[in-house]
């Protein structure tokens, strides 16, 4: 386990900005436009995600899941072994196939730096804002109603083939 | 008190601690219920130990450690490698634990495994009659369960209060009755053909709660759990004379 020199050290050169995320939005726009759609360019394959890039990624992928219900693209995020998050995506799933829905913003990534670092193994912590909003968890269900919070969380990742992936989630307060 | 803790949290621990231990001293991953978005959730918490341990409360029949906000310095210097500066808005020292409400409480009792009944068909042995009164029945108790939510102490007297029986030949009943053993039938079903079925029952639980050994209130809602199908083999009887003088 580093040290808490070697922490601060990473902290301070780590290589997020300081700047706040824009919020991420669970509930992009939708286009009816009818214009010709411009034939794609061949573009290089996307460059593997970093570690800060992948917590973001995930952030932003479960915001999709609370406003679609569809959760493919978060668990791809997700180490097949990361329990912590199983815990944070499933029920997601299951509020919206018992007919349920989130209105919510979800969540935010106010700040986030590597805080360790090894060739396959990486620590973000982050500083998440989570929105208020209302929950329906069936069709039927009553609403249930949450005040915005902000939780200082600890991503832990591990590296694959496939490029980071997320395998604990982690809060303090 | 801290011989107690340890082993708890030597149970319970998930992984390394993160950075924080190294400032914090003993920190540990443990799992505790929140409500996030809504769903209630069984989430990890960095929990530093104060080095009296005050806080720290086990019993020994409950899911999860009783503790508070021992791990403000953890959370502040976790905060401050990040470059967050407003620390009282993000590792507050006096933050109120939620209330335990109703709503919550079902939303923990369905996240909760509730054990699915157990079908027993009669005749036994996986084989029955075509137009015969097949016999169902299960045995399904009412049972306790405490969990902590929140930090406090909910006990839950959960009781099975209907059942949905789908007899794999796609006809179903639902009633109120767990059924009875012969010769007391009472949910009964004739197959009309033969061939392999897989009947199985889906129990809906009700239950009441207490917090912190308050008084019983109900649970405002039910939770149904599937059972498993059971492999069934539906013949004709066929006639036959064995003996004639």
């Amino acid at each position: 386990m580093a040290t808490l020199l070697a922490a601060l050290t990473l902290a301070l050169v780590g290589c997020s900005d300081d700047d706040p995320e824009p919020e991420a939005d669970p509930t992009p726009s939708t286009s009816t436009s009818t214009s010709v759609t411009p034939t794609p360019e061949p573009t290089e394959p996307a460059a593997p995600l970093d570690p800060e890039a992948t917590v973001k990624a995930w952030v932003a992928a479960r915001n999709q899941a609370l406003s679609r219900g569809d959760v493919t693209e978060v668990r791809r995020l997700s180490s097949p072994e990361c329990s912590s998050c199983a815990d944070l995506i499933d029920p997601i799933a299951e509020t919206h196939a018992n007919g349920g829905r989130y209105e919510t913003a979800g969540w935010r990534v106010l700040r986030a730096r590597v805080t360790d670092h090894a060739p396959d193994a990486a620590e973000v912590t982050a500083a998440l804002v989570f929105a208020g909003g209302t929950t329906y968890l069936s069709a039927t269900a009553d609403p249930v109603v949450y005040e915005a919070e902000r939780r200082i969380t600890i991503f832990e990742l591990t590296k694959s083939s496939g490029g980071w992936a997320v395998s604990l989630i982690g809060f303090v307060r | 008190m801290r011989t107690l803790l340890l082993p708890f949290l030597v149970a319970i621990l998930l992984g390394p601690p993160p950075q924080a231990h190294a400032q914090a001293g003993e920190c540990s991953w443990v799992a505790v219920t929140h409500m996030i978005t809504g769903n209630v959730v069984t989430q990890l918490e960095l929990v530093c130990a104060a080095s009296d341990d005050s806080a720290t409360e086990v019993t020994g029949s409950e899911i999860e450690p009783s503790f508070t906000h021992v791990n403000e310095t953890a959370c502040a210097t976790l905060a401050g490698a990040i470059g967050i500066s407003h620390l009282l808005l993000w590792c507050p020292s006096d933050s109120p634990d939620p209330e335990v409400t109703p709503g919550v409480v079902l939303s923990a009792l369905r996240q909760t495994p509730l054990p699915p009944s157990e079908l027993i068909v009669q005749p036994p042995n996986g084989r029955t009659l075509v137009n015969f009164e097949t016999n169902f029945y299960t045995e399904t108790h009412p049972f306790n369960r405490t969990i902590r939510l929140f930090g406090q102490r909910v006990d839950l007297r959960i009781w099975p209060s209907s059942f949905e029986w789908r007899f794999g030949d796609g006809a179903t009943m639902a009633t109120e009755s767990a059924g009875s053993p012969y010769p007391h039938l009472e949910i009964t079903h004739s197959y009309a053909s033969k061939g392999q079925v897989g009947p199985s029952v889906d129990t809906t639980y009700e239950a009441d709660f207490r917090v912190n050994g308050g008084p019983w209130r109900p649970v405002p809602g039910t939770v149904t759990t599937a059972g498993d199908s059971v492999g069934l083999d539906v013949v004709e009887a066929t006639p036959t004379l064995v003996g004639y003088h």
